[in-house]
């Protein structure tokens, strides 16, 4: 009883604190930082979709895609969910992939991007 | 910047292109080209079936691009003389030796990893520029000298002609001559065949200047001149001017008959050019005496042989003087009259 209290308070206190992720990216793409962004909730769009066409050959093109430019752009986070959507996708492990989106959801909700 | 730089990006990831483009431009490239595939940078480049000249200064290559593998394409691309010296970077994220061995192998000059870091990605197409611009400098002086070492050629050509042509009549001058016949006459000797030397004189010739003046005199050694041009024209025969108003023509590897068919040839037409020459004593047009001397020469070959050799042609055209001009002699090594 106790542990679950502790972790109910350590929610209620990430949503109180609105504490955010903060993400440093160069000052060079703070232009094109919206299109990436707008990119990747597009592909969480496509990817659920492919998810019930059960087509994950899409999805790993798209999970190998994020993976490939994340990083670029200075969300080594996204890099890293893109490549195991990529490894779900070829293992056809639905549940894992379904996880992935979900996280890069929520990290994509909670980000806080600092340009410099 | 000396010359305008030019980028070819090939990704199939927008994310990837809009990267490097947004790092290119910050960094002062503006003339940046993308392709997304594989077919269209082969358009771009001038791969496919339109040939062109697109004045790349370097590639930016991805190495997986969707339905063919970049190294593939790299070969492709440095398999044309045109992108031989120009740089290809590959974008990989694949860094295993024997991909990157596989990419050098293919041509690639150097290899950005994924994911892209702003200060080596620009650091590396800095440095492959660089050496694109050293190739392309290099290229413009090779151009250079080849166009010099033309040029010179040309100009020793036509030096080379001028010393040896005769500046009115543009026949072999008497330098070319002499060197021609010993040359000519030497390899007779060696090979063992007759050559032949028509030497030939405009009659009457003091006479025509003194009626129509030196510029007519002119004017009639050139008519004279073309005709043996006209006439002595397998390769190795030679026309010469030999003097004021006489002409030489050897004709290696030929005997006395074919020399005096020739010598006929020409005769005729000096003919049939009907040069009006009122005050010949001759005939009333411009007329040729010739003399020919053919022989085999044998023993051993010195200046002195090649001389009486000239010198027994000379004979037999003063033989055709004498004879009353307007015909043709052969010398004759038997007769004692010569």
């Amino acid at each position: 009883m106790e542990e679950i209290g502790l972790k109910c308070l350590k929610k209620l206190e990430v949503i109180f604190n609105m504490e955010k992720e903060k993400v440093y990216i160069d000052e060079d793409l703070k232009v094109i930082i919206p299109n990436f962004l707008k990119n990747r909730k597009s592909d969480i769009e496509n990817m659920k979709n492919h998810l019930e066409e059960n087509d994950l050959e899409k999805i790993e093109v798209i999970g190998h895609g994020m993976k490939g430019s994340g990083g670029g752009y200075g969300f080594d986070y996204i890099s890293e969910i893109g490549k195991k959507i990529e490894n779900a996708a070829k293992e056809e492990d639905k549940e894992n992939i379904k996880k992935s989106i979900i996280k890069l959801q929520e990290y994509l909700e909670n980000i806080e991007i600092i340009y410099r | 910047m000396v010359f305008k730089i030019k980028i070819l990006i090939v990704d199939d990831d927008q994310d990837i292109r809009l990267l490097i483009s947004t790092y290119l431009k910050n960094a002062g490239y503006e003339d940046l080209i993308f392709a997304e595939s594989a077919e269209e940078s082969y358009e771009i480049l001038g791969l496919g079936e339109k040939e062109k000249n697109t004045n790349i200064d370097l590639i930016l290559l991805d190495i997986m691009l969707k339905n063919k593998n970049g190294i593939e394409v790299c070969r492709k691309i440095k398999s044309n003389e045109q992108y031989q010296d120009i740089p290809v970077i590959m974008i990989t994220a694949q860094t295993e030796t024997e991909w990157l061995k596989k990419a050098f192998e293919a041509g690639a000059h150097d290899y950005i990893k994924k994911p892209i870091n702003k200060i080596e990605f620009l650091a590396r197409v800095e440095s492959s520029l660089k050496l694109s611009k050293e190739m392309y400098k290099r290229k413009l002086k090779e151009l250079e000298l080849i166009d010099l070492s033309k040029k010179l050629k040309k100009a020793n050509k036509k030096l080379k002609k001028m010393a040896s042509m005769d500046g009115l009549t543009e026949l072999a001058n008497r330098r070319l001559f002499d060197q021609t016949i010993k040359k000519e006459f030497k390899r007779s000797g060696r090979e063992n065949y007759n050559i032949s030397l028509i030497m030939a004189d405009i009659d009457n010739f003091k006479a025509y200047n003194d009626t129509y003046g030196h510029q007519k005199g002119d004017e009639c050694i050139i008519s004279i001149a073309k005709v043996l041009e006209k006439c002595a024209k397998r390769p190795a025969d030679l026309a010469a001017r030999y003097g004021g108003e006489e002409f030489a023509v050897i004709l290696p590897k030929t005997n006395k008959e074919g020399a005096l068919k020739i010598a006929k040839d020409i005769k005729s037409e000096v003919k049939k050019l009907k040069i009006e020459h009122k005050n010949s004593t001759t005939a009333d047009y411009v007329t040729l005496s010739l003399g020919i001397n053919s022989i085999i020469p044998d023993g051993k070959i010195g200046q002195n042989k090649i001389d009486k050799f000239i010198d027994n042609a000379d004979k037999a055209l003063y033989k055709a003087k004498e004879n009353g001009r307007d015909r043709i002699e052969m010398f004759e090594e038997t007769r004692g009259d010569f």
